[in-house]
């Protein structure tokens, strides 16, 4: 073959345009998909949001299609759901991606409330402290609308009927919450089964299980609950209703284990609280649970080999005793560390002022045993 | 006249003129080179510690991202190898390049797209689609660069007085109409949208098609811009370097004519294989597959006959510099075409699609392999046309270490992530929680990327310099020896 300068330049057009017509070509003129049972065309307020989406780059870590062999990719337990073609039949530019820095968005309508985006998007660290995308604090007011109407929509009509069932939950929380603290709590625990209500921890409260209750807290919790569980976190600012506060008695002494449990494993509708059970194991989710019984005296604040199941509130001695890894009472040696005056619980819990600077009966110190 | 006042005195002058616009595309993606790393360098510390630079709109990680890909391939890459076309042109044709002044004011044109692609993608103009991330009036600007580029080039190669042309030559003519093509079908240019006009946010243009089959398009491109422009224009050079710094002819003509027509083939085939887990048409997966595969073919012969070519002649990459690049980036290149195939295959798509393998896998390609062929190519072609020797030597050297070994540790690190994100993601974990195992291995990428960086403006500083102060080529024995870049 002689390779002249015809013969390269035709050549080297023509093979390329061929294989051009056989893969885009035929593919275009013959794959017309019809629109899917969940795809709709975007509002103008979410085509708005689409347009920020796009010049701020989060398609480089963010994928939209998830894959037959992703099951945890896209919405956890909630919303999981393999890519149809017919899913992006409204869409202008396919928002793939090819890198999954952060999680699948394709079905991130309705998973989270507006609240935990706004706190979210001001700084990811806030509601996701592990989290490594970057602050887009610099988008606010009605672009920040824009682009959270556009992340609602994400999911199409199944994000719809998400966002609607969150809307009117949201609704029912608000109202009692606006009511009274103890209609809010009356509430939340509407939301809980009976059979789950009564439940004790499952996990016997070893300082073994309160040291790890306190170590996935602070690494998960405190944006939102905050660093002393008062609920004064840097995302609270964003959230109605509040986020629990943990110092607070009245919440510790209504909610049961069980109750807890649910909260943490689906998230508690019509909050931003979002479901914690794909990341955490059961076993950490009940020594959250032990854990977030000791905020009141002091959990947060005493030093690690203070952290005992003294410092719980309702503490039982006897629960799990005898049981394998269970609490075996108290120890011999320290057994003067044991609090188990009630007088002194009364005078702690309803004061916040458990807080480092705050006052504290001189002869109740936390761990002490108040004797 | 004698031959030593020939090279030193005015006629020098006039004798390297004709390179002038060679030269002039070179120092441009020099320049470009530092930007881009720099850019990669601040995305890199992003990615480890989020809130560096937090909250500042232009500096952010997704848009500080594209700015970095677009620099060091269409500024650093493309302009150096053009650079580098319009010296082995002239060469191999036995005249000089058609017009000198198209090709320095396609150069300035194309530093002007350049700056406009930085500030538009900075202030959050996007098309949001990987390699064409510049907006659809960025891309009319692009294409009349790049046929300005391909019109000056086939009328050198038209108006040739050597008629016999050489397989740079093929890959060059085959690069220059490729892009431009790739270019416009890549980029849906003529379907532009024009977002509602009374809403400012919404004003975008960004050339697409409506369905899933807009990204088919986008990958064809994405990957044809790597295999039909950045590999082949990358593999002319090569091909133009080794036999002439060697001395030696090329070892097989007919596996330069394989490997050309394989490549012409196999390349546009396989752009389907960025996307093998969506619900496209299935035989648009198996014809990318199979061409992924069938790359071997080209990949084989072309490597082969380098390899072959360098038979008794390996001692000298301990002489010549550029060669020392040139061959590296062989290795490298073989590594990139060996993963290749088997990334595309549905099995192992499975475990890396998806994750930070792919960006190492990237880096591999276009760092390992492309810039150390266009480091090569400059060292050579700077000191033959400028006759001075290079500044110095040592920095050229630490230069070549810094780009290796940073490199190797950018493409290492991510590549071990990569496998256990994807294998932590099969098991069903949640990617929040493998979020946290990526942190210490972009730590290692931030230190080699700066490592990288610090090669790109050594090169900026030792070119600058030999520009400036490199010492005279006085002989004809010096000259001679640049010719056969050592």
């Amino acid at each position: 073959m002689k390779m002249t300068f015809g013969t390269v330049l035709a050549g080297a057009v023509l093979v390329v345009i061929t294989v051009v017509f056989m893969t885009l070509g035929v593919s275009t003129l013959t794959f017309q998909p019809l629109p899917s049972d969940t795809a709709r065309p975007l509002t103008d307020q979410e085509e708005r949001g689409r347009q920020i989406y796009m010049g701020n780059g989060c398609v480089y870590c963010h994928t939209q299609y998830v894959r037959p062999q992703d099951w945890n990719a896209a919405g956890g337990a909630k919303a999981s759901r393999v890519a149809q073609a017919g899913d992006y039949i409204f869409q202008k530019t396919m928002l793939l991606g090819t890198e999954r820095t952060g999680p699948d968005l394709s079905q991130e309508g309705g998973i989270h409330p507006d609240d935990w985006h706004r706190a979210h998007f001001t700084n990811p660290r806030y509601t996701s402290p592990n989290s490594i995308m970057p602050q887009f604090s610099f988008i606010q007011g009605r672009e920040l609308d824009d682009l959270i109407a556009y992340v609602q929509s994400l999911g199409g009509k199944a994000a719809d009927a998400r966002m609607a069932q969150l809307k009117s939950t949201q609704d029912e929380v608000m109202k009692a919450w606006n009511t009274s603290y103890e209609a809010h709590l009356a509430q939340i625990k509407t939301m809980v089964p009976d059979s789950w209500k009564e439940l004790k921890s499952a996990v016997p409260p070893t300082q073994r299980s309160l040291l790890h209750g306190k170590q996935i807290f602070v690494t998960n919790c405190i944006g939102c609950h905050g660093q002393y569980g008062d609920s004064r976190g840097p995302a609270s600012q964003f959230m109605k209703p509040d986020p629990a506060n943990f110092t607070r008695p009245e919440l510790q002494l209504a909610a049961s284990d069980g109750q807890y449990y649910q909260y943490l494993l689906f998230g508690l509708p019509g909050t931003s609280m979002p479901a914690w059970g794909d990341y955490l194991t059961v076993q950490d989710i009940w020594d959250v649970i032990n854990f977030l019984r000791t905020i009141p005296k002091g959990g947060l604040v005493v030093p690690d080999e203070q952290l005992t199941p003294a410092l719980m509130l309702q503490f039982d001695p006897t629960y799990g005793k005898g049981a394998p890894g269970g609490y075996q009472g108290p120890d011999p040696s320290n057994s003067d560390k044991i609090l188990d005056d009630p007088l002194c619980d009364v005078n702690v819990f309803p004061d916040v002022s458990v807080l480092p600077g705050g006052v504290r009966p001189a002869d109740c110190q936390v761990g002490s045993g108040g004797k | 006249m004698t031959a030593t006042q020939e090279l030193s005195g005015s006629r020098a002058a006039t004798s390297t003129d004709e390179y002038g616009a060679s030269r002039a595309w070179i120092y441009s993606s020099i320049i470009w080179l530092a930007v881009g790393t720099s850019f990669a360098l601040i995305a890199a510390i992003e990615m480890v510690s989020p809130d560096f630079l937090g909250g500042i709109s232009y500096l952010e990680f997704g848009r500080i991202r594209p700015i970095h890909v677009n620099s060091v391939t269409f500024f650093w890459l493309s302009m150096a190898n053009i650079g580098a076309f319009y010296y082995i042109v002239p060469k191999l044709t036995g005249r000089p390049i058609w017009s000198e002044q198209l090709a320095k004011v396609s150069m300035w044109l194309w530093n002007i797209v350049g700056i406009l692609m930085v500030l538009t993608l900075a202030a959050g103009f996007s098309q949001a689609r990987e390699y064409a991330e510049m907006i659809w009036p960025l891309d009319i600007f692009v294409m009349i660069v790049l046929l300005l580029n391909a019109f000056n080039i086939l009328m050198t190669i038209y108006k040739r007085r050597e008629k016999k042309l050489y397989v740079s030559i093929w890959y060059i003519m085959g690069s220059v109409v490729w892009l431009p093509l790739v270019y416009a079908i890549g980029n849906v240019i003529w379907s532009p949208f024009v977002g509602n006009p009374d809403e400012p946010n919404q004003n975008l243009f960004s050339g697409s098609l409506t369905g899933i089959n807009d990204a088919t398009w986008n990958w064809f491109y994405g990957h044809n811009i790597l295999g039909l422009w950045f590999t082949t224009g990358g593999v002319a050079l090569v091909y133009y370097l080794v036999p002439v710094i060697t001395k030696t002819p090329v070892y097989s003509h007919l596996m330069s004519m394989i490997g050309f027509w394989s490549i012409s083939l196999f390349y546009s085939m396989v752009g389907q294989h960025h996307i093998l887990a969506t619900p496209t048409p299935g035989y648009l997966k198996l014809i990318a597959t199979l061409g992924s595969i069938g790359l071997f073919i080209p990949v084989l012969t072309f490597l082969t006959n380098i390899w072959m070519t360098m038979r008794g002649n390996w001692g000298r990459i301990y002489a010549s510099l550029p060669l020392k690049f040139v061959l590296v980036g062989t290795v490298f290149y073989f590594i990139t075409c060996i993963q290749g195939p088997f990334q595309a295959v549905q099995s192992f798509n499975r475990l890396i699609h998806f994750t930070n393998w792919i960006v190492g896998h990237a880096h591999l390609a276009l760092l390992g392999t492309m810039t150390t062929w266009a480091m090569g190519a400059i060292y050579y072609i700077i000191p033959v046309t400028l006759k001075r020797r290079i500044y110095s030597p040592g920095l050229a050297e630490i230069q070549f270490w810094m780009v290796v070994s940073g490199f190797l540790l950018i493409m290492i690190s991510l590549q071990v992530v990569g496998l256990i994100q994807g294998a932590e993601w099969l098991r069903g974990e949640p990617v929040y929680k493998t979020v946290q195992d990526l942190k210490p291995y972009f730590a290692v990428r931030a230190i080699g990327g700066s490592m990288v960086v610090v090669g790109a403006y050594i090169q900026a500083y030792n070119i600058y310099k030999t520009v400036r102060s490199g010492p005279r080529i006085q002989t004809q024995m010096e000259q001679s020896l640049a010719e056969v870049g050592g």
